[in-house]
């Protein structure tokens, strides 16, 4: 439950906090998040992998869907030529990485005290 | 303790990636790739869907007067609805940043010599050759003669509009070439409009040939130089009639030639391609269906998406005017209004002299000139390097120009270059306002003697039935010859005498052919008093006398005769090569595939169309013919800049001259060949190569051989298109090479109301390649089609 609810936390904080701060807002969020939380290592990280993996990869498959996928479709071909959905994935796997990390990272400084 | 290294693992590794994500990968082309990708203020902000329908924005902003409507049409053309001229540039300055934003930053830093601060060491070198030429010196001396004039209110009205848009851009809003090379717009000034009017300068008018005529000079001998290299053709057909009388008393001409000067070791710097040129014409309502006249206008430039050129209809109480702009620049550089229309082509003369300097001193300070010392004037240049700090030059300004080609540790080999584009007097923002507002032919010439740099063929027309063109900017007054080599700087006999007064430059109006036209051929037959030398060695040749010779049998012209003619890929040069080269060929010697190629040539009707096949093998053809021919100068060309001779000569030496000289090989010492051999020999080689090319599953149609390839200002394969098929060759007036062609298609009928206009060009009004609208017109282009143009009315 705790798990749910700080993922959907997470989500909806890390969302806010990109409308005003620079795209690392999410590494932050998350190790708040994963601070607060307070779950053991792995479980923390996964956490913070699947929401910011979800907020990033919805995100932007709603850009996706509402006019950029045009530009998806190029920034692919820039990237090696893979194709705008596959892209969103991505976008969502590097978030979510970043996301894993921070909240791992959160929780670890919480078990320090 | 445990949890404490826990902790610190664990953070070093996710402040690592988040670093990683934050910055370039150094040495690497990977763009930050956290700042990219994520959703909020990466790529993903940067989607437009094609927007296909109109719609009508309000521009609020505390700069503006009065009220500024702007329609988008259909193809998100903007029509701006001021109440003040200087709203309207507001309006045009702000419109131009939110489509073209990125496009006028590289535009203007390419031109400035601030390439480096984005890109690092590798653009060095050729900003450091930017500032070397003067370019900015160039800027600051328009900008300083701008604000004599009112109109720099203009110039200064269009900076705010620009940097309005910029100042309400967040991070997630810029386009994204800044974001993938991470850096921020920076705010307009009036000194990047004239960076990008110099920049456009340079593409058209630094050509010359001066350094490799110097040596073909040196080398060949002035007999020779003479023979392979004449400025004039018989059968010419100048933009000036030849019945047209030059009624005037020219003044500072003067006999004495400049003394010829030894061989240049000099590397020459990569020049613009020469065929960069353009077309246009008006005919005389006696020629045309209606009765009223008809205006036509395609500027040949390098083509790049985004275009060069951006579309709108600029509406104040005073003016109503439709055309294209340069995004940089206030106002409209080709288009029309409700009673007259203009268009221009590029002036081909030569406006570039080269002066060898001779030092006084190892510090390169002094230089002597007819004897005096004098002293350079040296300017320290800075560039911030991106990821390797300031790096600082000097450039020498000398009294002929800025010192572009310089030899360390000699000092009499620099090279200081004089550029009208340098200290052009005039004033383009009047020429442009001028043209805009006007109303009739006087308002026509009195805007255009404002116009200085780069020389336009400024062709015009008007409702009432007035058609003209003049050869119009500042020409030098030369001797015979003078510029076309590199001269001494040690003398001021080398010096230019004066400029061409504005009323004596070449200029019609309302000939008895009932039609005016340009295709940078020769302005004028040799009855112009002035001599004037071509920028690239010879100047235009089939174009020119292409156009003319239709327009003179054309009657009852029509508009669909005006979109045929844009788009005509008739080629005067194989009907002037071909005939020839295949009379050369024994029938008799030629094998099974030879036969085939010998008859599809044969029947070839000249046009370079999609599925013929004889553009394929006459160019193939004519490329070896001409290589083989002139073997001798390509084997010099190895060790010296060389001029070539032009295709034109080439072309006459294989009617008029097959036994000369040079058709002679000089690989081989036992056998004189002569333009028989030659043909033959190349006649193989290409029948050979083409079996080849198709034997590897190609058909032998045009489209499969030529390629058109539209790339990205930046060069990102991605944002670029090279899958274009397209008609037409340099050399027809549908003149399309392999990254360019007309940049704009305009047509302008005159007619009782407001004039009906059609119009399209290679890209598409938004600059941004996530846009649907980024190349949104490519097709229609390359299919020959045009829009409508509307110029709406006040509402």
């Amino acid at each position: 439950m705790k798990f749910i609810l700080g993922m959907i936390g997470m989500i909806g904080a890390g969302f806010l906090a990109a409308q005003i701060l620079p795209w690392w807002s999410a590494v932050l969020i998350s190790f708040i998040a994963g601070a607060i939380l307070n779950m053991n290592g792995w479980k923390s990280f996964l956490c913070g992998l699947v929401a910011i993996f979800l907020l990033w990869g919805l995100s932007a498959g709603w850009s996706f869907h509402h006019g950029s996928f045009i530009i998806a479709d190029r920034m692919g071909e820039l990237f090696g030529g893979v194709g705008g959905v596959a892209l969103m994935f991505i976008t969502g796997l590097v978030g979510g990485l970043l996301g894993g990390l921070g909240s791992m990272t959160g929780g670890y400084f919480r078990k320090i005290f | 303790m445990k949890s404490i290294l826990k902790f610190g693992l664990s953070a070093l590794i996710c402040l690592f990636f988040t670093l990683l994500l934050n910055n370039p990968i150094p040495g690497t082309q990977i763009p930050p790739l956290g700042k990219v990708l994520n959703p909020f203020t990466g790529f993903w902000q940067n989607g437009e869907q094609e927007i296909k329908k109109q719609e009508t924005v309000y521009l609020e902003h505390p700069g503006l007067t009065g009220k500024v409507k702007i329609i988008f049409d259909q193809r998100r053309v903007p029509h701006i609805f001021a109440e003040t001229t200087q709203d309207a540039f507001f309006a045009q300055g702000y419109l131009l940043a939110q489509h073209r934003l990125w496009q006028m930053d590289i535009s203007t830093r390419s031109s400035s010599g601030r390439l480096s601060e984005i890109m690092g060491t590798k653009t060095l070198e050729r900003d450091q050759l930017q500032r070397r030429r003067g370019m900015v010196f160039a800027a600051e001396n328009a900008v300083n003669n701008w604000k004599k004039a009112p109109e720099f209110s203009f110039v200064e009205a269009y900076t705010n509009g620009v940097n309005a848009f910029i100042d309400q851009l967040r991070p997630a809003d810029y386009p994204i070439e800044f974001k993938l090379l991470n850096y921020k717009p920076e705010h307009w000034t009036p000194l990047k409009t004239a960076l990008f009017n110099k920049a456009m300068a340079e593409m058209l008018s630094r050509a010359n040939e001066d350094i490799e005529m110097t040596n073909v000079r040196k080398l060949l001998g002035d007999s020779i130089t003479a023979d392979l290299y004449p400025q004039l053709y018989p059968n010419e057909s100048p933009i000036i009639p030849n019945d047209v009388v030059f009624d005037f008393t020219p003044i500072g001409l003067s006999e004495t030639s400049p003394p010829s000067i030894g061989l240049i070791e000099h590397k020459v710097y990569s020049k613009p391609p020469p065929q960069l040129g353009s077309n246009n014409w008006a005919i005389s309502g006696s020629k045309t269906a209606s009765g009223y006249p008809i205006l036509c206008n395609d500027p040949h430039l390098g083509l790049t998406l985004p275009s060069i050129w951006f579309e709108l209809q600029i509406n104040t109480p005073t003016s109503n005017v439709y055309g294209v702009c340069l995004p940089g620049v206030p106002g409209i550089v080709i288009g029309f209004n409700e009673t007259s229309a203009w268009g221009v082509t590029n002036v081909g003369h030569d406006v570039v002299d080269w002066y060898k300097i001779k030092w006084t001193d190892a510090n390169k300070e002094k230089y002597l000139v007819d004897g005096q010392e004098k002293s350079a004037e040296l300017k320290i240049e800075a560039y911030e390097v991106k990821g390797q700090g300031t790096v600082y030059d000097t450039v020498r300004y000398t009294q002929w120009g800025p010192v572009v080609h310089q030899h360390p540790g000699k000092l009499d080999q620099d090279l200081a270059m004089r550029w009208v584009a340098h200290n052009s007097g005039g004033n383009e923002l009047k020429t442009f306002h001028g043209l805009n507002n006007n109303s009739n032919y006087t308002d026509y010439r009195k805007a255009i003697t404002n116009f200085a740099s780069p020389a336009q063929n400024i062709v015009y027309a008007n409702k009432e039935g007035d058609i003209s063109i003049t050869v119009q900017g500042q020409l030098p007054i030369r001797t015979l010859e003078q510029g076309m080599t590199v001269q001494s700087g040690e003398s001021t006999t080398a010096d230019w005498r004066g400029f061409i007064p504005m009323d004596q430059l070449p200029h019609v109006k309302n000939p008895v052919r009932g039609f005016v036209s340009s295709a940078n051929q020769r302005s004028t037959n040799a009855n112009y008093p002035y001599p004037y030398l071509s920028m690239h060695g010879g100047f235009e040749a089939y174009r020119g006398r292409t156009l003319n010779r239709k327009l003179d049998t054309m009657e009852q012209i029509t508009v669909a005769d005006m979109k045929a003619l844009q788009t005509d890929v008739y080629g005067l040069k194989p009907t002037e090569a071909l005939p020839a080269l295949l009379a050369l060929l024994d029938q008799a010697e030629l094998n099974q595939s030879e036969k085939k190629y010998f008859n599809l040539l044969a029947t070839w009707n000249y046009q370079y169309e999609r599925k013929a096949s004889g553009p394929i093998l006459f160019n193939t053809w004519f490329d070896n013919f001409y290589k083989k021919t002139w073997d001798e100068i390509y084997a010099l060309a190895k060790d010296h800049e060389m001029s070539f001779p032009r295709n034109r000569r080439t072309i006459a030496l294989l009617n008029e001259a097959p036994n000369h000289n040079f058709f002679d090989l000089q690989e081989t010492t036992d056998k004189k060949e002569t333009a028989k051999d030659i043909a033959k020999m190349t006649f193989t080689e290409m029948a050979k190569k083409i079996a080849t090319w198709e034997g590897d599953g190609n058909t032998l149609e045009w489209s499969n051989y030529k390629k058109l390839s539209i790339n990205h200002i930046g060069f990102i394969p991605a944002f670029s298109r090279t899958d274009l098929t397209v008609e037409g060759d340099p050399k027809t007036l549908n003149a399309i090479g392999a990254t360019w062609g007309p940049s704009w298609r305009m047509i302008v009928a005159f007619g009782p109301g407001k004039p009906k206009a059609y119009g399209i060009y290679p890209g598409g009004q938004s600059g941004n390649p996530g846009s649907g609208n980024y190349d949104n017109m490519l097709e229609d282009w390359a299919d020959g089609k045009y829009y409508e143009l509307e110029l709406m009315d006040r509402q």
